[in-house]
């Protein structure tokens, strides 16, 4: 595990379980503070299946994703009726409760001690594919009616509605697709680190999937990238003044909001005509453009 | 064959009781007005009608079929389309969006055709879209398929609300004081706007209004309500001359001079 390696895995997993985020406060326009708790789900299943019962790699950590698929069904399908902030409070609440069990029960998990011995399989090559493949699916699901159901009923739930969007199912959507992208992160976070506790996977973690995605902007998946790369990356440098974790985070987050509230980047996205328009710019700026 | 009808509704809020005991028919392909003062509980029948409220008591049929406890979003399926007297277009996505979101609904897919990138959502998504920009080319919104729905001046916003409304091919159309805010030059343009695509799309339309040269332009049978009570029906004419609708919205002396 040598740096760039570890730090390349944690930020491609970051990027993984921020997608996820962006699908379900970026898109869907509902806030959870307890995401971090599903890739301990898929972290623990993936890993207490590998270990316990000697499941390979690859259907371990489907199960891990299943897994926490599942219990984002179990809390979305009472919580999604909330008003959004209930849905919030909720959804902290559910992702401490998950937490809280990991710890206590000891006999399965190893408590507070955490679970060792997960098999050390995850390549960095690995997690790079598929932070990619989770930035793709994402990108096209914006692009895609889903995703225009997901903003039009941020916008206005009760004019989506009446467009035919069936809300509530779009919204239980947006949850599971967060919750599958978090335990797929989980999954290969257990089986690069082989060792995971219950601590790695509380509200603060949640709260900082929030804090990549607002500065990177809510709507403009370039944005999260960047920021999600750029956020991750960053402590890990500056590993000498770690204890200046937490108060960097509150600084972004009280500049984004007063200097860039929509974000670093704002709506804009990257494209592959992205060239083609820089160009453009630059020949109407010169007078060269035809018109 | 009424497409439309209301029997005997009531809505309560608590106390307050927003509607009271109102039937109306609305016959296939016909335009029809609900007018009355403020507050006379007129938004509160589309409210009924899109599913958005549940009558207190009273039934509500669109074609024979009970539309009473069904979520908005089916109605919208069945064929109700309406548009709101507060623009509500969807803010962060373009004009083309706007209305690809609602016509989406005749196209339908899920996650997994999406994820699998399986070969009918590429044509469906190329339907909806080529079916939106048709919608918006016809409503002369072609050319601002990019814009935000926030840039464009109130009037266009009002269009493409109608467009999004169309979008959904509903076979009836609630507008919502459609002519709130336009200039007169505007207003013009609207009623034949309407009139033009109740015809082209073999519409059935219901509309409030507090334009009176709307109303009486547009619809061959009009409602007037007040204080959740219908007071009168009839022709534009006959509604005119009747002493409670005048005593509504003037005031009783002017109902007895």
């Amino acid at each position: 595990m040598g740096f760039y390696s570890s730090l390349t895995v944690f930020t491609g997993l970051t990027v993984i379980a921020v997608m996820g985020v962006f699908v379900l406060t970026g898109m869907a326009g509902l806030f959870s503070f307890g995401q971090a708790a599903f890739m301990a789900v898929g972290a623990y299943v993936a890993g207490l299946l590998a270990i316990r019962m000697g499941l390979g790699f690859v259907p371990a950590v489907l199960a891990g994703v299943v897994a926490s698929l599942a219990a984002g069904l179990l809390v979305a399908l009472p919580v999604m009726r909330l008003r959004r902030d209930y849905f919030a409070l909720a959804t902290f609440g559910f992702g401490e409760a998950i937490r809280a069990l990991l710890n206590q029960s000891v006999g399965i998990t190893g408590g507070a001690m955490g679970l060792f011995g997960i098999p050390v399989v995850t390549q960095p090559w690995m997690v790079v594919g598929a932070a990619v493949w989770s930035v793709w699916l994402v990108r096209t699901l914006k692009r895609s009616a889903l995703g225009r159901d997901w903003q039009a009923l941020k916008t206005d739930e009760i004019a989506a509605e009446a467009m035919g969007v069936p809300t509530y199912r779009r919204k239980v959507e947006a949850f599971l697709i967060s919750c599958g992208l978090a335990g797929f992160a989980g999954a290969l976070f257990g089986f690069y680190t082989s060792y995971v506790d219950p601590a790695m996977f509380g509200w603060f973690r949640s709260a900082e999937w929030i804090i990549i995605l607002f500065f990177g902007g809510i709507n403009s998946i370039t944005g999260t990238v960047a920021s999600a790369l750029l956020l991750s990356a960053l402590p890990e440098f500056l590993r000498f003044v770690a204890q200046w974790r937490v108060p960097l985070y509150c600084g972004i987050v009280i500049a984004t909001i007063n200097l860039r509230p929509r974000g670093m980047f704002g709506d804009w996205e990257l494209s592959l005509s992205t060239p083609g328009e820089v160009l453009k710019g630059v020949r109407r700026r010169r007078g060269l453009a035809q018109p | 064959m009424a497409l439309l009808s209301l029997e005997d509704c009531s809505k309560h809020f608590d106390g307050v009781k927003a509607l009271q005991g109102v039937s109306l028919s609305v016959p296939e392909r016909s335009l029809v007005g609900i007018i009355g003062p403020n507050g006379a509980g007129k938004t509160t029948v589309f409210n009924l009608v899109t599913g958005i409220y549940r009558p207190t008591s009273g039934t509500i049929k669109l074609d024979g079929k009970d539309l009473v406890g069904q979520p908005p979003h089916r109605i919208a399926a069945a064929g109700v389309a309406r548009t709101f007297q507060n623009i509500r277009l969807f803010a962060g996505l373009s004009v083309l969006e706007n209305v690809q979101t609602a016509c989406a609904r005749r196209h339908a897919y899920g996650f997994l055709d999406v994820a699998a990138c399986l070969p009918w959502y590429w044509r469906k998504e190329r339907t909806i879209r080529s079916e939106a920009l048709d919608l918006l080319d016809r409503l002369a919104l072609g050319e601002l398929r990019n814009e935000r729905p926030g840039n464009l001046p109130y009037g266009l916003q009002r269009r493409l609300e109608i467009a999004r409304a169309l979008a959904l091919r509903p076979r009836l159309l609630l507008l919502d004081e459609p002519g709130a805010g336009l200039n007169p030059g505007e207003i013009r343009e609207l009623i034949d706007l309407i009139a033009e695509l109740a015809e082209a799309f073999s519409l059935t339309v219901v509309l409030i209004e507090h334009r009176m040269e709307i109303v009486m332009s547009l619809c061959r049978w009009v409602y007037v309500l007040d204080f959740g009570c219908l007071i009168a029906q009839g022709t534009v004419d006959d509604v005119r001359r009747d002493p409670r609708v005048i005593g509504a919205y003037l005031g009783k002396e002017y109902a007895d001079a």
